[in-house]
C-alpha cells in the first residue's frame, strides 16, 4: 500500500461527508510489518489441505456423505420427530442459527455454531466435549434436550424404512449386525460426519489479499478494500486477534475465556471447557474408545494427553472466522447480536473479570469508531 | 552426537545367557488367549525409497499394526525410510541400519569404502538395534568393508542382520566370536545345516522370512519341528518387504505365522512369535543409546535440533525435530541429562511449557518415560498458539534438584 499525495487526501477528506458508502474510500497508508505479513500468510492457503478422519471408516466417502445429507434434514432422527440437525444448523445462516440460543426440545443455553469448515476442527462443540465429528453428532442425538434418542430409534428407523435401509447398506455393507444397537447409531453419526465434512467455505476477498502478500505482489494486494486492510492491520497487529484466531480457519482450535458471562438464564453457570474436558476424557465414544475405526488411535494423542486445569473454567471454543458475517448472533451464548458488538466487546473489555494469571493477551483495545468499523470491514471479507 | 561405549556396558552384553532370556521372555509376553491374538514381532521389514510414495509412512505403519504386530525390525535403502517410520512410532519400529543407500547396492556395497563413513555417521546420529540386512557370501565376508561393519556392530553392541551362506557366517564369527548375528532366511538352507550352525554359535539367531517348507497345512513336522523344539530361543519370524508390493504380504505372513505357530507347544510358539525378537531388541538397546553413559552426549557438539541447557548441577539436552513442532499438533521431545560432577544422573525429570508473555501453559500434560540412565522421552506436548514458548524442566536429582528453562519461537 503506497502513500498518496497529501493534497489529494486533504481534498477528499473535506468532501468525506458527501462520499457514498459504495464509493471506494480514499487510498490510505496501510503498511504491514514483516511480522504482520508473516501472520497474514499463515492464515492460508485456502482451501487448506485435509486428511480424512481415520477414526471414521466412511470419512471422505461420497456415498456416505449423501446418506449423511439425507439424515441431516430428517426429523425422524429425534424422538417424536420434532427436529432435525437442520433445525438449528440452518444452511442459509452458514449452518448456524439466527437465534441467540437454540430452542431444541427444551430451552438450550448455547448458540448453535456454524458448521462450515467443521472438518478442520480439533474439538467439537463450544466446550469441546467431543473429539470427533461423529461423536459430536452422537452427543446431539442422545442429549435429552435435543434429539433425546438412542440406538433403538436408529434400529427402528432402519427396520421400517426400506429405502433408507438400502442406502445404509450400500454405504456400510449388508451385515445385519451393523443395523443393530449402538453400532447402527454410531454408523449414522459417521455418515452425518461424512456429510458435514463436505461443508467447506469458498475462497474470499481475504484469500486473494493473502495470496498477493505471499507472492509479494503489492499491486494485487492493493485491490483489497482500504478499510479491510486497516482492519487487518489491527487484527494482526495491535489487536493480536490472530494469536487465537490462528491459521487458515482463523482458529487455533482451542479455548479461551474472553469475558463473556457464564451465568445461565435459569441459574447456575456454564463451566464451558472445564466440563468439556471431563466429558471428552470419559466418553465411551472418544477417539481412544472402541467405536473409533482407527485401532492405532493415531489422532487420539490430543485426548490422551489432555489435562484439566483451573483456567479451563468458563473457557469456550475459539470459533473459526470464515464466513463469520453470516452466523450472527455471536459468542457461546449468542449474547452479542452483531459483529460490531463483538468488536465493541473486545474494545472495552473488562479485564477485571478475567483470571489475572491465566490471561495476559487480552487487553481492552480502546478502538475509535473508525477503527471498530475497519475491524468489522475486515471480518466481512473473510 | 557421538556415542562411546564404556567398558562396563561392553562386557555386560557379550553373550546371550539363557536365564536372562527366560526372564525377559516372562516380562515381555503373557500367553495369548487365542492364536488370532498372538503378539508377533516381524524381524524382517524394509521400507526402501520406492515404497515411500506409494505407501506414505502413516499407511505403512497402519499395515504393520493392522497385521497385529507388536514391533517391526525395519532396515531400508536408504536409511531415511527407516527414520521416517521411526519418527512416527519410536516404540513400535526397531531401527536397523542398512549399508545400502538405494536398491541395487546389495552386491556392490562390499567394494564401496564410503559405506563405512556412512555407517559411522548414522550410528553416531541415531539409535539402532542392528546393522543389516546386508548380503554377503563366502570369502567376500572378509572384505575390509565387511570387517569394518562387524567392528562397528561390536563397538555399538548391536547385532548383524546377515543374508549369507554358512561360509560367510563362519567367517564373520571368526572375525569376532562375540558378534551377534541374525541369520536372514536362515541362510536358505535346510534344518540339518541350521542345526549345526546353531549348535556351533550361541550368538546366532535365525529368521524365517520367506520360508515355508517347515510347515504343511498348518502342521510342523519332522526335522523342522525337532529343530524348533530343541532351539526355541533362536528363531524369529519375518516377512521381507523387498519390493513395495511385498508390504501387502505383511498381514498374510502374520496370519500364516500364527497358523503354524499354533501347532507348536505354546511356550515355544510364544518365543518364536515374539519373545526372541524382544530379547534381541532389549539386549541391543541396552548396548547402545539407552544404556550408554549419557555424559558423552552432554559433552558432544549439539546440532540444530538440540538445545543445550546449562544448570548449576546439570547439563540437559533437549531434542525435537523442528518439523514436529507444529501449532496444534501433539509432539514428543527427547531429553538427556548429565550431572555437572560427572556422576550418572539417577533422578527423574518433569517437563511442562508455557508462554511467558501470555501467562498460560499448554492444554496437555506431557508424559515422561525413562529410556535409560539420564535418558527420557516426553510425549504429549502441544503448543496451541504462535509466539515464544518456554520449556520448563524440573530435575529431581536428590539434593541437587534444579529447574531449567529454554525458550523457543513457534511460528
Amino acid at each position: 500500500m503506497k502513500v498518496t499525495a497529501l493534497a489529494l487526501t486533504a481534498t477528499l477528506a473535506l468532501s468525506a461527508g458527501l462520499v457514498s458508502a459504495q464509493q471506494k474510500s480514499p487510498p490510505e497508508t496501510v503498511s504491514f510489518t514483516e511480522q504482520e505479513r508473516a501472520a497474514i500468510i499463515r492464515q492460508g492457503p485456502w482451501p487448506m489441505p485435509w486428511q480424512p478422519d481415520s477414526s471414521n471408516r466412511v470419512s471422505g466417502d461420497a456415498e456416505a456423505a449423501r446418506l449423511g445429507f439425507r439424515l441431516f434434514f430428517d426429523d425422524r432422527l429425534s424422538a417424536g420427530a420434532v427436529m432435525s440437525c437442520a433445525t438449528c444448523h440452518r444452511p442459509e445462516h452458514g449452518f448456524a442459527e439466527n437465534l441467540p440460543v437454540s430452542k431444541g426440545r427444551a430451552p438450550l443455553t448455547r448458540n448453535a455454531p456454524g458448521l462450515n469448515n467443521v472438518r478442520f476442527r480439533r474439538w467439537f462443540g463450544h466446550d469441546g466435549g467431543t473429539d470427533s465429528l461423529w461423536a459430536s453428532s452422537i452427543r446431539t442425538f442422545m442429549k435429552k434436550e435435543e434429539f433425546a434418542a438412542g440406538p433403538e430409534l436408529v434400529e427402528d428407523l432402519l427396520a421400517r424404512d426400506a429405502d433408507l435401509s438400502r442406502e445404509f447398506q450400500a454405504v456400510f455393507g449388508p451385515d445385519e449386525a451393523l443395523r443393530k444397537g449402538e453400532t447402527a447409531m454410531v454408523l449414522f453419526a459417521k455418515a452425518l460426519a461424512a456429510f458435514q465434512e463436505t461443508l467447506v467455505s469458498e475462497r474470499t476477498m481475504f484469500d486473494e489479499f493473502r495470496d498477493a502478500i505471499a507472492a509479494g505482489d503489492d499491486k494485487a494486494a492493493a485491490l483489497y478494500p482500504d478499510d479491510a486492510a486497516r482492519g487487518a492491520k489491527l487484527f494482526f497487529g495491535r489487536g493480536q486477534c490472530h494469536l487465537c484466531h490462528f491459521g487458515p480457519t482463523f482458529s487455533n482450535g482451542e479455548f479461551g475465556d474472553v469475558g463473556i458471562s457464564q451465568f445461565l438464564p435459569g441459574g447456575g453457570v456454564d463451566r464451558g471447557r472445564y466440563a468439556g474436558i471431563g466429558m471428552v476424557k470419559t466418553s465411551r465414544f472418544n477417539l481412544l474408545g472402541a467405536f473409533s475405526d482407527d485401532p492405532q488411535h493415531t489422532t487420539a494423542g490430543k485426548t490422551k494427553y489432555l489435562e484439566l486445569k483451573p483456567r479451563n473454567w468458563g473457557e469456550f471454543s475459539v470459533p473459526g472466522l470464515r464466513g463469520v458475517s453470516r452466523t450472527a448472533p455471536y459468542m457461546h451464548n449468542g449474547s452479542l447480536s452483531t459483529l460490531h458488538d463483538v468488536v465493541e466487546h473486545y474494545s472495552e473489555l473488562d479485564t477485571g473479570r478475567l483470571h489475572a494469571d491465566a490471561n495476559r493477551i487480552l487487553k481492552p483495545l480502546r478502538l475509535t469508531d473508525r477503527e471498530a468499523a475497519d475491524l468489522v470491514a475486515f471480518l466481512e471479507t473473510l | 552426537m557421538t556415542r562411546k561405549l564404556n567398558s562396563f556396558c561392553r562386557s555386560a552384553r557379550l553373550k546371550f545367557s539363557a536365564p536372562a532370556l527366560f526372564a525377559i521372555a516372562l516380562i515381555a509376553g503373557a500367553l495369548p488367549s487365542a492364536a488370532q491374538d498372538r503378539p508377533l514381532i516381524d524381524s524382517h521389514i524394509h521400507y526402501s525409497h520406492d515404497a515411500w510414495d506409494r505407501l506414505p509412512p502413516p499407511e505403512a505403519l497402519k499395515i504393520l499394526r493392522e497385521a497385529g504386530l507388536q514391533k517391526a525390525f525395519v532396515s531400508s535403502s536408504s536409511d531415511e525410510g527407516t527414520q521416517k517410520l521411526y519418527r512416527l512410532a519410536p516404540d513400535f519400529i526397531v531401527p536397523v541400519l542398512r549399508p545400502y543407500r538405494k536398491r541395487g547396492e546389495l552386491s556392490s556395497w562390499i567394494y564401496d569404502e564410503s559405506v563405512v563413513g556412512m555407517l559411522e555417521s548414522k550410528l553416531a546420529a541415531n539409535s539402532y538395534a542392528g546393522i543389516g540386512e546386508f548380503h554377503v557370501f563366502g570369502v567376500d565376508a572378509d572384505f575390509p568393508v565387511v570387517r569394518k561393519t562387524v567392528e562397528l556392530a561390536h563397538r555399538y553392541g548391536i547385532f548383524l542382520h546377515v543374508h549369507g551362506d554358512t561360509n560367510a557366517i563362519h567367517r564373520l564369527f571368526a572375525q569376532n566370536p562375540e558378534a551377534r548375528i541374525l541369520w536372514a532366511h536362515s541362510g536358505f538352507t535346510g534344518p540339518l545345516e541350521i542345526r549345526q550352525m546353531l549348535e556351533k554359535y550361541d550368538n546366532l539367531r535365525a529368521d524365517l522370512a520367506f520360508r515355508s517348507e517347515f510347515t504343511q497345512s498348518g502342521k510342523v513336522t519332522g526335522a523342522w519341528r525337532q529343530l524348533f523344539l530343541d532351539y526355541p530361543d533362536r528363531f524369529l519370524i519375518g516377512t521381507d518387504t523387498y519390493t513395495p508390493e511385498r508390504w501387502y504380504a505383511v498381514a498374510d505372513n502374520a496370519a500364516f505365522s500364527r497358523k503354524w505357530l499354533g501347532d507348536l507347544p505354546e511356550p515355544v510358539a510364544t518365543r518364536i512369535a515374539h519373545d526372541n525378537a524382544a530379547a534381541l531388541v532389549r539386549v541391543a538397546v541396552a548396548g547402545t543409546a539407552a544404556g550408554q553413559d549419557a555424559a558423552s552426549d552432554c559433552r558432544a557438539e549439539t546440532g540444530g535440533d538440540t538445545l543445550r541447557l546449562l544448570g548449576k548441577h546439570h547439563v540437559l539436552l533437549l531434542s525435537v525435530p523442528p518439523q514436529d513442532v507444529v501449532i496444534g499438533q501433539v509432539f514428543a521431545v527427547d531429553l538427556v541429562v548429565c550431572r555437572a560432577d560427572g556422576a550418572p544422573y539417577d533422578g527423574d525429570i518433569a517437563i511442562d511449557a508455557d508462554m511467558p508473555a501470555h501467562g498460560h501453559g499448554m492444554n496437555t500434560a506431557a508424559s515422561v518415560s525413562k529410556l535409560g540412565p539420564g535418558r527420557f522421552r516426553a510425549e504429549g506436548m502441544m503448543f496451541h498458539m504462535p509466539g515464544v514458548w518456554r520449556y520448563r524442566l524440573h530435575l529431581s536429582g536428590g539434593k541437587a534438584s534444579e529447574e531449567l528453562d529454554a525458550e523457543m519461537m513457534v511460528q
